[in-house]
């Protein structure tokens, strides 16, 4: 417990270095683009024309209602884009990490807290749409939202974490990662409803439903669509509080994991 | 000096995996599992120990590989030791490589205000600072414009002035000294030496001896990642610069012969005193050799000559035994050689000895170019070759 007080306590010394790296993160994003920051607005804007106008032309009768379909697909980005700018998080600063001496998890967390400033601006654009099509927003739940938002930074960073480190030691970090998102996208209820895995389950057993929530992304975009298009998963909140609790662990072992690898960065750079 | 120790190394050690080529991959990862990995290992360092006072300023030095960038690496925290522990107190800045943690895309001011969160300052001392830096790194013009348009003089300016103005309690410095221009070396160096008024810590690492003397309390003699020595930076830099000269001898050294008898020992000095390899101009150098003989051997001789360091031969003599009573070699003995003093240029040059017979075309035991010493020129004057006297004047 107390090293984990130490290692917050030598983030917040260093909170001006997250800031720059932040910037820095988001400024190379964008760079030589002409919209620059603007395209963290557009992206949402190009996803909600494109899903609403193919899955209509695809697909008879949408799986989703459009508002909860965009909603995931947000949801989802942020997860994912955090995951891959993490394979540079270290390998990718070798100048930094080889020659000067700083908490070395600031890099991820600068990544993410970059991805998570991202989410936020798709966030507002993603609420101008829901008011737009007077989606279902559940105003007395909006105070949850930051509860929840927290809790997926929190996935987000062990995950980052985690890729980072080990992307150090094993290249092939970087080719696994794009199987293990797009899978884990499918396994997740973003581009279909919650009901129809737990329903697959139910067939093998009624033991086995509660095990979906052990994806934490289940309970998470469970709860989003529950205070973004008032959909209301029909599971008990033990449930979907499984999933909050996963992500949390998976912040702690990816931290675990990157603090244990940390010390060697310097020898495989 | 009866201040606190403020750097403190205890057995340190460091390993490196030398890798064929790439990095790691799963498979070669899996394929480690599956039979004992034959990574060759390197250690960089071994079993370091030393420590420094706050005040104080260590210089190291050592050959290339001998480990010098490594230590100052495990001192700032990049790498992280074998074995062994390494303690440091108070704020590092680091100067491993100048300007090095630069980003190359951002401004010469977005550099600095990186550069002081990585030391952990807030902004607002940063700014207060600013000013001071541009000043010192003369970039007053330039400080907007991306690093990468940066001269490698501008880098490090830039560099140096920031690690100075962020105002650590320790300071590591790794070559730093070999760019720049000359004004700007010798404005570094009236910073280092104010630094060094106001009670702080630095360690610089050089192959600059003379600079690395004159600004270091005390020096740490590197080689092959051992402490060699450690202590007075005059004599430090003696035994770096013999071991150095006996390095390069080596490679021109040359031992043949029928070893009936063999050279045992040959040792060079002054003639009074401990050994050594440097001698001061005219200074009478005295050289003891033991040889043992495996059998009696009559009527031997003793070669002596002089090459240049690159081995080009300037003298060479051949004694007989009995010109001072050695009729026959039997068992061991020794025998001395004096010179009065060398009549020759500053520099390096390198002795061979030999040990032969009247009778026999090969000699028994030859060291051709083993011996490596070093000359100074006469104080004042300065000749090339060989001295002559020369006298000039005016006439007619």
């Amino acid at each position: 417990m107390k090293s984990v007080q130490e290692l917050i306590r030598s983030l917040w010394i260093r909170r001006e270095l997250v800031a720059i790296l932040v910037q820095r993160n988001l400024k190379i994003r964008y760079k030589g683009s002409v919209l620059g920051f603007f395209w963290s607005l557009a992206s949402p804007v190009f996803f909600i024309v494109i899903y609403s106008t193919f899955l209509k032309l695809v697909t008879k009768g949408m799986p989703l209602p459009i508002s909860t379909l965009v909603t995931g697909i947000i949801i989802w980005q942020f997860l994912s884009l955090c995951a891959h700018d993490s394979l540079a998080a270290i390998v990718g600063n070798v100048n930094l990490v080889k020659k000067t001496a700083f908490p070395r998890l600031i890099l991820p967390l600068s990544t993410v807290l970059a991805n998570l400033i991202n989410f936020l601006m798709s966030g507002l654009v993603l609420l101008v749409f829901l008011a737009v099509t007077r989606a279902n927003v559940q105003l007395s739940l909006l105070p949850l939202l930051p509860v929840v938002i927290l809790t997926q930074t929190a996935l987000c960073l062990g995950l980052a974490a985690a890729v980072s480190s080990a992307h150090v030691f094993f290249r092939d970090t970087e080719h696994l990662l794009g199987h293990v998102i797009l899978a884990w996208l499918f396994l997740s209820p973003v581009l279909y409803p919650l009901e129809r895995p737990l329903g697959l389950l139910a067939k093998l057993g009624a033991w086995s439903v509660p095990l979906y929530f052990l994806n934490p992304m289940a309970g998470l975009l469970a709860v989003y669509r529950m205070i973004l298009v008032g959909e209301y998963p029909a599971v008990p909140p033990s449930w979907v509080g499984l999933s909050f609790a996963v992500a949390w662990l998976i912040l702690g072992g990816g931290v675990v994991l990157f603090q244990k690898l940390q010390p060697w960065f310097g020898d495989e750079l | 000096m009866t201040t606190p120790v403020v750097i403190e190394t205890k057995g340190l050690s460091k390993r490196f995996f030398l890798q064929q080529s790439g990095s790691r991959t799963l498979k070669s990862a899996v394929l480690g599992l599956l039979r004992p990995h034959r990574r060759r290992e390197f250690w960089a360092l071994r079993d370091v120990t030393f420590s420094v006072r706050r005040g104080e300023t260590l210089g190291i030095i050592g050959a290339n590989g001998s480990g010098k960038s490594t230590l100052l690496s495990l001192l700032a925290g990049t790498l992280t030791p074998t074995r062994g522990t390494v303690r440091v107190e108070g704020r590092i800045s680091s100067l491993l490589e100048l300007g090095a943690g630069f980003h190359p895309e951002l401004t010469g001011r977005e550099n600095v205000f990186l550069w002081g969160s990585i030391m952990g300052l807030s902004r607002a001392t940063m700014r207060e600072r600013f000013e001071r830096i541009v000043e010192f790194a003369e970039l007053r013009e330039y400080i907007d414009q991306p690093v990468k348009f940066y001269s490698s003089g501008m880098y490090v300016r830039l560099g140096f002035a920031v690690a100075v103005e962020v105002d650590p309690d320790v300071m590591l410095v790794d070559e730093v000294l070999a760019v720049g221009d000359l004004a700007f070396q010798k404005k570094c160096l009236d910073r280092m030496a104010e630094f060094r008024k106001r009670d702080k810590t630095m360690l610089i690492v050089s192959h600059d001896m003379r600079t690395i003397q004159a600004i270091s309390h005390r020096i740490l003699f590197l080689d092959a990642g051992q402490v060699r020595g450690e202590g007075d930076p005059g004599e430090m830099v003696d035994r770096y610069e013999h071991h150095m000269l006996q390095s390069r001898a080596d490679a021109l050294r040359r031992e043949w012969g029928t070893r009936e008898a063999v050279i045992e020992r040959v040792e060079i000095g002054p003639a009074e005193g401990p050994l050594r390899s440097t001698f001061r101009w005219n200074e009478p150098i005295a050289i003891r050799m033991a040889y043992r003989a495996s059998q009696p051997l009559p009527r031997p001789c003793f070669a002596f000559s002089i090459s240049d360091s690159t081995g080009r031969l300037i003298h060479s003599s051949q004694t007989a035994g009995a010109s001072f009573g050695l009729d026959r070699l039997e068992g061991e003995g020794r025998v001395c050689l004096r010179l009065p003093g060398l009549p020759l240029a500053a520099g390096d040059y390198l002795l061979s000895f030999a040990l032969l017979s009247a009778d026999r075309p090969v000699p028994f035991h030859a060291l051709d170019r083993a011996f490596p010493i070093r000359l100074e020129g006469p104080p004042g004057a300065s000749f090339e070759g060989v001295f002559v006297p020369t006298c000039w004047e005016r006439y007619g």
